[in-house]
């Protein structure tokens, strides 16, 4: 998977912090001295609990929300607003997907406010369609379709725009395991036919070795930092029986497990 | 029994009770003039209906509403959007709202035909305030219940702050002036009667008011009816237009009491 790799499109975090409210508050930060190198091509996963700021830090390097401190840059250049070489996919569909445009519209958004000509819209919209495997939905509304489609259509909306790289939220939290599984595999097909940068973020610890050539754990909020990285050396399509997996799976755990005794201790030790 | 369903669901059955309730309590009193039945009522609408009055009455209550709640909501709606998004402009104008919204528009009759005198502008005006009041307030509402996420996206896919506005901010608030215009179609009804009754020589209201002066309380009934009639006809039509039309949008005739 390595000839994914492009030193374009690479994302370059050094130090960087956030904290919500006015600089006057005293708030404290959620984020605290990232550092993180995300090449071009890689799939790169965020895994840590819930509310540990893993949304927060997605949402800085989608440029949605301001960084407090440090230096964040794409392709050399810093990144300080939205834009269209980053696309989100939320972990809600229903709040992201526009309700009043059906499938196909909605996956034609971004070549719209591009003003690509209608013929040239449909012809990519097509295509993606296929891709994510929603042929023949094309003229339904996001309300008639399952979650697991939904997030299909996120996926193809954002594909369709063509960015270098791919911000994922938690996208297939709320859906049942089999459903899931199934989207799992689907991305990593996706992935590595279309060739583009993912940040995805999960709490789960399987879907992330499922997925990710590199894994970023993140401590808790306040102050959470990114303290281990694990590479994954396991051909995809991944295979969750075998005892590398497995092995892989217990190393995390225990990391995680470690981290909590930390807490708890250092608690102790204030309170 | 299938067929019981199906007059219940047309409100059939309802209305053969409220008939005959109202003929058995009006039997009762046995006077006409301070409770008149159905029939009295049925033998007093064939005079006004013959003599024309009763058909130019209800077409200029009607024409005015019309005119008043259309003009309302033509100019309700940009500014609740301009409410909704502009940060600025909500908080200037945020104080007169919660202040005004507690005047109801017939409390300003005697002070608009001061102002505008006792024709047709004066009413015009008091039926634009109160619907252009209510659609303001449910723009602004569904423009702030816009979730953030849509605009992220539409941000992230390369709409520009315009684009978002128009492609985004607007029909995702539609719902919300749906509600506000059908809501301030009620409202409409409320100040012209007592705008005609007050301020009129024609008109639904002054029917009523008249009729009262005169003792012919069936016609103060018939009056009563035609408003009924008249609401139930102009939200009939309102929901259907809307729902072919902005059927994407969410709106469809399914919709009870008014809300969304
Ligand atoms: N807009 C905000 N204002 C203040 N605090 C916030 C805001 N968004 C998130 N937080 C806080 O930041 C922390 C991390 O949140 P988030 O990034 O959503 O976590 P995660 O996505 O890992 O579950 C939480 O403690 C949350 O309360
Ligand atoms: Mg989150």
């Amino acid at each position: 998977m390595s000839s994914n790799l492009h030193p374009v499109n690479t994302i370059l975090i050094e130090h960087l912090a956030k904290r919500f409210g006015s600089a006057g508050q005293d708030t404290g930060h959620v984020l605290r001295d990232i550092n993180l190198r995300i090449s071009g091509g890689e799939f790169f996963v965020l895994l840590g609990p819930s509310g540990c700021g893993k949304s927060t830090l997605l949402n800085v390097i989608a440029g949605f929300l301001d960084k407090t401190a440090g230096s964040l840059l794409l392709n050399n250049e810093p990144i300080c607003k939205p834009g269209r070489d980053r696309a989100m996919v939320f972990q809600h569909p229903d709040a992201s997907l526009f309700p009043w445009l059906n499938i196909r519209e909605n996956i034609e958004f971004g070549l719209r406010m591009k003003k690509v000509t209608p013929g040239e819209r449909q012809e990519i919209s097509d295509k993606f369609i296929k891709l994510v495997g929603l042929a023949g939905h094309a003229n339904k509304f996001p309300r008639e379709l399952s979650g697991g489609m939904k997030q299909r259509v996120q996926l193809a909306r954002v594909l369709a725009n063509d960015p270098a790289i791919l911000l994922m939220d938690e996208p297939f939290g709320a859906l049942d395991a089999m459903t899931r599984r199934s989207m799992q595999q689907e991305l990593v097909r996706i992935w590595t036919q279309a060739k583009k940068t993912v940040v995805f973020v999960t709490h789960d610890i399987q879907e992330a070795i499922l997925l990710g050539q590199r894994i970023g754990v993140m401590s808790k909020a306040p102050d959470a930092t990114i303290y281990k990285l694990y590479e994954v050396k396991l051909p995809y399509p991944r295979d969750i029986t075998t005892k590398e997996f497995n092995d892989l799976y217990k190393k995390i755990e225990a990391n995680f497990l470690q981290e909590e005794a930390d807490i708890v201790y250092k608690e102790k030790l204030i309170g | 029994m299938k067929h019981l369903q199906h007059l219940l669901k047309a409100g059939i059955v309802s209305w053969l009770i409220a008939l005959g309730v109202w003929q058995i309590a009006a039997l009762m009193f046995g006077k006409p003039d301070f409770l008149p039945g159905p029939l009295d009522v049925f033998q007093g609408s064939r005079e006004l209906i013959a003599d024309g009055s009763w058909l130019k009455f209800v077409l200029i209550s009607l024409r005015r509403v019309l005119a008043g709640w259309l003009l309302g909501s033509l100019w309700g709606v940009p500014i609740g959007l301009l409410i909704g998004h502009v940060k600025i402009f909500r908080q200037l104008v945020e104080p007169y709202l919660n202040f005004f919204r507690f005047i109801p528009s017939i409390a300003f009759i005697t002070l608009f035909v001061l102002w505008f005198g006792i024709g047709e502008e004066s009413k015009l005006i008091l039926i634009m305030y109160g619907t252009s009041f209510i659609v303001i307030l449910n723009t602004a509402a569904g423009v702030l219940a816009l979730d953030e996420e849509k605009v992220r996206a539409a941000r992230s896919l390369g709409a520009s702050e315009t684009q978002i506005f128009f492609h985004v901010i607007i029909p995702a608030t539609i719902p919300y002036i749906y509600t506000g215009v059908r809501l301030a179609m009620g409202n409409s009804f409320m100040a012209i009667v007592g705008a005609e009754m007050i301020a009129a020589n024609e008109g639904i209201g002054y029917l009523i008011w008249t009729s009262r002066l005169y003792f012919k309380t069936d016609w103060v009934f018939i009056g009563l009816i035609s408003l009924g009639l008249m609401g139930f006809l102009t939200d009939r039509v309102i929901r259907f237009i809307s729902a072919q039309a902005f059927r994407r949008y969410g709106i469809t005739t399914e919709t009870r009491f008014g809300g969304k």
